[in-house]
């Protein structure tokens, strides 16, 4: 038997750009009714949502809206574009008013800077080397 | 740190969505992969690694070879898809296919259309094994050629079963090897005569 060392695969899957995430979903590549997100290039399944969490959620929703809707669009599972290739949908995000910037198709993204204004507005500190993600 | 706090580990599953051969050909349609090159395995969307002389040339050589072989009775696809189920439609390097008035315009070929595949391997020759041989059984393809261009061998595996090939033969450049297609064949003549 010939002892070979495994090689690193050479073939690797392809890795979808946010570009292309939106172009398949305007082609209705997944059918209706597909709950997929794109984490770092790969197409996602959301798992179904159980009562517990929907009602969660729903509870989160409410009382943010209640609170914070003057300086905040509360967002429930909605998608945000995080870099080219990472558009997750979050249960639920909070979009500074003065923050956001919008354009054509509605709310797209944070401006660049946004993310130490967002944790000085909830005196809050930002994890080391998030920021570098957004 | 507070060690006696335990976080109740919710069962985290994380499921990667896997393509059919119809949102695959939705996709191409859509304008994906115009810049790539890339196959469907088992419901994953691969990029091809791009291919080098010593790979490409053996392929011109063997396209050239099997139709002056065959080319009366069988058509010779060179890097085309065929489907394989549901989940696959890979583009093998040679496939020689039944004849069809159509030239397969109407669709892909399914696998009981092609008698051999042949994947020429260099630097693909692990993913060529672990990845695709796999799933060439699995539709039941009764016959596939490695062509291993560093070692200057030919593997033939047939008798599809389940994922795997019962019959594998391994033959080395001066062997001839026994083909139920066209009968026998120096393994030497199926690479093209190279200076270096």
């Amino acid at each position: 038997m010939n002892t070979t060392v495994e090689a690193e695969p050479r073939l690797k899957t392809y890795r979808f750009k946010v570009e292309d995430y939106h172009r398949m979903a305007e082609a209705n590549v997944f059918g209706k009714g597909a709950r997929v997100e794109l984490i770092d290039g790969e197409i996602i399944e959301m798992s179904p949502i159980n009562s517990p969490h929907a009602d969660c959620v729903d509870r989160l929703n409410e009382w943010f809206i209640l609170n914070f809707h003057k300086k905040a669009i509360i967002r429930a599972q909605n998608p945000i574009t995080l870099n080219e290739y990472s558009e997750p949908e979050p249960d639920l995000a909070l979009w500074m008013r003065s923050l956001v910037r919008r354009c054509c198709k509605g709310l797209t993204s944070f401006r660049r800077s946004s993310l130490p204004e967002i944790c000085q507005a909830y005196k809050i500190t930002p994890r080391p080397g998030i920021h570098a993600q957004t | 740190m507070d060690g006696s706090k335990t976080i109740d580990k919710a069962e985290i599953s994380i499921q990667k969505h896997r393509f059919t051969v119809e949102e695959y050909h939705r996709m191409g349609e859509a304008g994906l992969f115009n810049e790539t090159r890339v196959e469907l395995i088992d419901g994953e969307i691969f990029d091809m690694s791009p291919t080098n002389s010593p790979h490409a040339g053996t392929v011109k050589w063997l396209n050239r070879l099997l139709n002056k072989l065959l080319g009366d009775e069988f058509i010779i696809s060179v890097q085309d898809p065929i489907t394989l189920d549901n989940l696959s439609e890979p583009e093998p390097d040679i496939a020689v296919l039944k004849m069809r008035e159509d030239f397969y315009a109407d669709a892909h070929p399914l696998p009981e259309d092609a008698l051999l595949l042949i994947e020429v391997a260099d630097s693909t020759l692990d993913t060529d094994k672990r990845i695709k041989l796999p799933n060439y059984a699995k539709a039941g393809i009764r016959e596939v050629w490695i062509m291993d261009i560093n070692q200057q061998c030919v593997e033939i595996h047939t008798q599809p079963w389940e994922n795997t090939y019962r019959n594998k033969n391994t033959y080395l450049l001066n062997e001839t090897m026994e083909t139920a297609l066209f009968g026998r064949v120096a393994v030497k003549d199926l690479f093209p005569k190279r200076k270096s």
